[in-house]
């Protein structure tokens, strides 16, 4: 199937979707529950399907009812005369300030991969399309791609730009793309899919984790066959790239090598033909199993972590009978009544990005990129580095995000959320510490001998050996090349600290996190069980047992509070930062 | 391009600068010296520690990613091999010689040191019918020991339940029957599903973390600490914390963090005292596994009543440039291998350990050209004093027609080795834990 094809599908898809949205789903449900939607319904809403809302904006949704704050998430659209919850922003696209070259895999292509996660958690921080962002996290966990494998930065902006393109765009033609993603092919092996010598690893992947389910309508004999089908379909660099500023169309692209491509019949879920990399996806697309695969996945992403069959049906079936449209399927799922339930609320343990983009939005503070890179460096010790999931399966989630380990960390990173500090106090990593981190890889670790940083220069430049040793096991030539490599990542050390500089100085933490402003209806003279009550409402959003709220009352000390005065407003940062250091706040 | 160094190293960097509330643990709460630590208690009336079954350590080590079983064990001078093999294949003259028909891959030679002072022991072609070639399908019938169906528990994690009935004191409702948190620790920043019992759950920390730095301002942090502690029912007995929270949604997740939180506290600040006051008597690589491994010998070599340790390398799924990572992925494996054991046995716990490896699949006897794709069995390493050292089971023959569907057959059933361990090392009931009974291999020296 060729691009233009593909979008007509999704143009007659999108059609078909609005007219079943219409006659089926609304008049079904707008009764049932529009009438018990709650403010409580709103802001669950908005945790699960967004990033979270200030108690104004879950004012604004539930001001929309059901149906409309739920149609106002996945079109950006508001019935007229109704407020939009959520102001409109500009977001910036994502640009890279230094020139790099992902063969050598450098500083300069270190500090881009962190502008490009910086930029995302930027995104997910400020839109006011959250289920966008949500559902280009959703595409990154579900279709897997992961720098250490992939190896281009390019390439994996190219696709997230795709999956923001089709965050909420149409699974099978998403599906199409990705097999024509060069992040992908790489990801996956496919590269190395060659005739005659195929290569499982993308084949086995589409089936069990893309699309079916794992043994779920295929079996191991359909997995070679597979492969057969998808020989030849490689990813190309082209020439130069990588070139400064250059995010979108220089990164690459998907060829498809005919020379490579096994054209012998396969047999494929008991058809047999001479079927092309598209041709799969075809296929598998006309099984049974993606709707209630992909159903099946969002529910558990959005809703809880066992869904019933009985709740996964009816989005399986708005998927199928909306030509695999991603809206009318959220739409499903969103207005479900089970959605609103005890089994879905407060059964969601907050992913790092969850966790780190919802506190900075509730926190209300402008964003700053040093601030935002030690988040993203916060992000990664917490167990979800961006573009780096732990493997092809995605993150698992739910109570593994809180393990021992990351409990300490995820409560350290709260409570400098909350105090100003995130970033003031994080000195190589993000973009907080004026370049020095970007050494470490020289710098002598604590404790190590000089003979270990020697062994971690080298072995930090993967890549770079393969290639040294690939084309040539002449030593002298070997030596030239590794001496090569190593005064370009000195020079692009020297750049990438110079770039640093540059970035805007954070404000002291006393400017950053200011109480006066998330707690403006209070008055200037609250009593701490009012301001305690406040914040609970607006960062926890359930309500707490009673000794805690005394705890957090006896955090803010003795003295009148007085907010806007220094004095009182570092009190009240420090209780919000034990507030969001309690069990009540991991949840949603 | 990010190496596990450089993570670890900016790990340890943000404790020591980064807030660090809960560095400094207060003392123990009360109800948790009050709880039914059936093995700590042990401990304290026994605190030799010898010739009780809980004596014994298990380490496992997990190869994730598949490891390539014929590389690493050579069938030396075998035609069907190098056939198979023709860039990839070992010759005979490069391997490092077990016996006439075996040896290691050259970068083994730590292992290969181990095997000549009779402390390692090798399976050949480990593991079960009807193999399954998907990484996470393959992963968990290892880790569940369940090939039938899909399992929700981890093996050891099942042990962890019915090692030592007492109940776990964090848990607000106090019926779920489990051995204490420190039964068994992984290394990891995800909790192993090998370890997860159906009440259990390991405590799991990465390596520098648990290692941790020092604060600035103790007396605030305590303070702060022990706020925190509070809000996180550190300081309510459990029988309070039961009446605390009204049944609602979600309180289930709620306890469990708050139960979370808690044993981190605790143990962080013990393993960092740990890792802070014993001293290794070898020598270790410079690689994750190798600090790994430092730090559990330290842990070992302490009074903790640990049972199992658990760690994990990845990075084995070599489908393209074998010939340039299987290597640095083997010798960091046999370097790190090496060191723990000699360590140990300078420390005098090498008798009172074994360390077990595995992954999920061998990979497939052809060359892909670059790699080599999912396989099957696999060799599967022991080592310790108590190991019969040597080659066990039985190499099946390599000849095409003798394959299955391209792979090596297996020829021991894992289960029967975890059989054995459970049985002959860690004295616990074996069929109960397996759900079934397999017969025994001749793994471990008669005790």
């Amino acid at each position: 199937m060729n691009k233009q094809s593909i979008q007509r599908d999704g143009r007659r898809g999108a059609v078909a979707a609005i007219l079943l949205a219409f006659a089926i789903i609304c008049p079904i449900t707008a009764y049932a529950t529009e009438a018990q939607w709650s403010r409580d319904d709103a802001a669950h809403l908005l945790r699960r399907a967004g990033f979270g809302g200030t108690p104004t904006q879950i004012e604004a949704m539930h001001a929309l009812g059901r149906d409309g704050a739920v149609d106002y998430l996945i079109t950006g659209t508001l019935p007229s005369g109704s407020e939009a919850p959520f102001a409109h922003v500009e977001l910036p696209p994502l640009t890279f300030s230094l020139e790099f070259d992902s063969r050598v895999q450098g500083p300069a292509a270190l500090y881009s991969l962190q502008q490009m996660k910086v930029w995302w958690l930027d995104r997910m921080v400020r839109t006011d399309r959250p289920l966008e962002e949500k559902m280009t996290l959703f595409w990154h966990g579900l279709f897997t791609s992961g720098i250490r494998e992939v190896r281009s930065v390019e390439w994996l902006a190219n696709q997230n730009a795709l999956f923001h393109r089709e965050a909420i765009g149409n699974y099978k033609r998403l599906t199409h793309e990705i097999i024509h993603d060069p992040a992908m092919l790489k990801y996956l092996n496919n590269d190395e899919n060659l005739k005659g010598r195929p290569n499982e690893n993308l084949a086995r992947e589409l089936l069990e984790l893309f699309t079916m389910g794992e043994g779920n309508g295929y079996t191991e004999k359909d997995i070679p066959e597979v492969a057969r089908a998808l020989t030849g379909m490689t990813g190309r660099r082209y020439k130069g790239f990588g070139r400064q500023g250059k995010s979108d169309a220089s990164g690459g692209h998907a060829e498809f090598v005919q020379r490579f491509h096994d054209d012998e019949p396969k047999t494929i879920f008991g058809k047999t033909g001479d079927y092309k990399p598209d041709d799969v996806v075809d296929l598998i697309f006309d099984q049974p199993q993606p709707s209630g695969y992909l159903a099946k996945r969002l529910w558990q992403f959005f809703g809880n972590p066992s869904p019933s069959d009985d709740e996964i049906a009816p989005v399986a079936e708005a998927l199928r009978s909306g030509n695999w449209d991603l809206a009318p399927a959220l739409r499903a799922l969103f207005t479900s009544p089970a959605f609103y339930g005890d089994r879905s609320k407060w059964v969601v343990i907050k992913s790092p990005v969850e966790l780190e983009a919802s506190t900075l939005r509730l926190l209300e503070e402008p964003s700053q990129p040093r601030m935002l890179g030690a988040g993203v460096f916060a992000m990664n010790q917490l167990g979800q580095q961006l573009f780096e999931p732990p493997n092809v399966k995605g993150w698992p989630g739910g109570e593994h995000w809180m393990t021992s380990s990351a409990v300490f960390l995820r409560y350290n990173v709260a409570f400098a959320m909350a105090n100003g500090m995130l970033g003031q106090n994080f000195g190589r990593f993000g973009f907080g510490g004026g370049g020095k981190g970007l050494k470490a890889a020289k710098a002598t670790p604590k404790g190590a001998a000089p003979a270990e940083a020697a062994k971690t220069d080298t072995a930090a430049v993967p890549a770079t050996q393969e290639s040294v040793k690939g084309k040539n096991g002449d030593t002298a030539t070997v030596d030239a090349r590794r001496e090569r490599i190593k005064a370009i990542r000195q020079e692009e050390a020297e750049k990438v600290r110079e770039e640093i500089t540059k970035l805007p100085p954070l404000p002291s933490p006393g400017q950053m996190v200011l109480p006066s402003k998330l707690f403006a209806a209070l008055g200037n003279d609250p009593t701490p069980g009012q301001i305690v009550d406040a914040a609970i409402a607006r960062f926890v959003q359930q309500p707490m047992p009673a000794d805690k709220k005394a705890t957090l009352a006896e955090a803010l000390g003795a003295g009148p509070l007085k907010l806007g005065e220094p004095e009182s407003d570092g009190r009240v940062r420090k209780m919000i930062g034990l507030l969001l250091s309690t069990p009540e706040y991991q949840v949603e | 391009m990010f190496t596990a160094n450089d993570i670890l190293f900016s790990r340890r960097l943000f404790l020591n600068r980064g807030v660090q509330l809960l560095s400094l643990a207060g003392t123990l709460p009360l109800f948790l010296d009050r709880g039914a630590h059936c093995l700590a208690s042990d401990f304290a009336t026994n605190p030799a520690g010898a010739g009780r079954p809980d004596d014994h350590v298990l380490v496992v080590l997990q190869l994730a990613g598949g490891n390539d079983g014929l590389n690493t064990v050579i069938p030396l001078g075998s035609d069907d091999y190098l056939k198979a093999r023709p860039t990839l294949g070992v010759k005979k003259s490069a391997a490092l010689r077990l016996n006439d028909n075996f040896g290691l891959h050259p970068s083994c030679s730590g292992l290969k040191h181990l095997y000549d002072a009779g402390d390692l022991a090798i399976v050949h072609a480990v593991g079960y019918p009807n193999a399954n070639r998907s990484h996470f399908r393959a992963t968990d019938i290892w880790t569940t020991a369940q090939p039938e169906r899909h399992g929700t528990s981890g093996w050891l994690g099942r042990y962890c339940d019915s090692a030592c009935a007492g109940e776990d004191p964090g848990h607000a409702t106090g019926a779920k029957k489990t051995a204490p948190v420190e039964t068994a620790i992984a290394l990891d920043v995800e909790p192993p599903p090998a370890l997860q019992g159906v009440n259990y759950i390991p405590l799991t920390f990465a390596p520098a973390n648990a290692q941790g730095g020092k604060g600035r301002d103790r007396a605030g942090q305590q303070m702060a600490g022990d706020l925190v502690a509070k809000l996180n029912g550190a300081a309510t007995p459990p029988d309070m914390m039961q009446s605390r929270h009204a049944p609602s949604a979600g309180a289930a997740e709620t306890e469990f963090i708050q139960r979370t939180a808690l044993n981190a506290r605790i143990y962080a600040d013990k393993i960092r005292n740990i890792s802070a006051t014993i001293e290794n008597k070898a020598s270790y690589p410079q690689t994750q596994l190798g600090r790994d491994f430092k730090l559990i010998a330290q842990l070992i070599a302490s009074n903790l009543p640990t049972r199992v340790y658990y760690v994990k390398l990845g990075g084995f799924d070599t489908h393209a440039n074998q010939l340039q990572n299987h290597p640095r992925l083997l010798e960091e494996v046999s370097g790190g291998i090496a060191a723990f054991i000699d360590d140990l046995k300078q420390l005098g716990h090498l008798n009172r350990t074994t360390l077990m490896t595995f992954s999920e699949f061998g990979r497939r006897v052809h060359e892909n050209g670059s790699g080599t794709d999912h396989g099957e069995a696999a060799p599967m390493f022991l080592a310790g004093g108590a190991v019969k050292a040597g080659l066990h089971g039985v190499f099946p023959s390599l000849a095409p027609e003798k394959l299955n569907r391209g792979d090596v057959p297996f020829t021991t059933d894992f289960r029967r080795v975890y059989a054995t361990l459970l049985n002959q090392w860690m004295g616990a009931d074996d069929q109960k834990i397996m759900g079934g009974k397999f017969d025994s291999v001749e793994l471990l020296k008669a005790s």
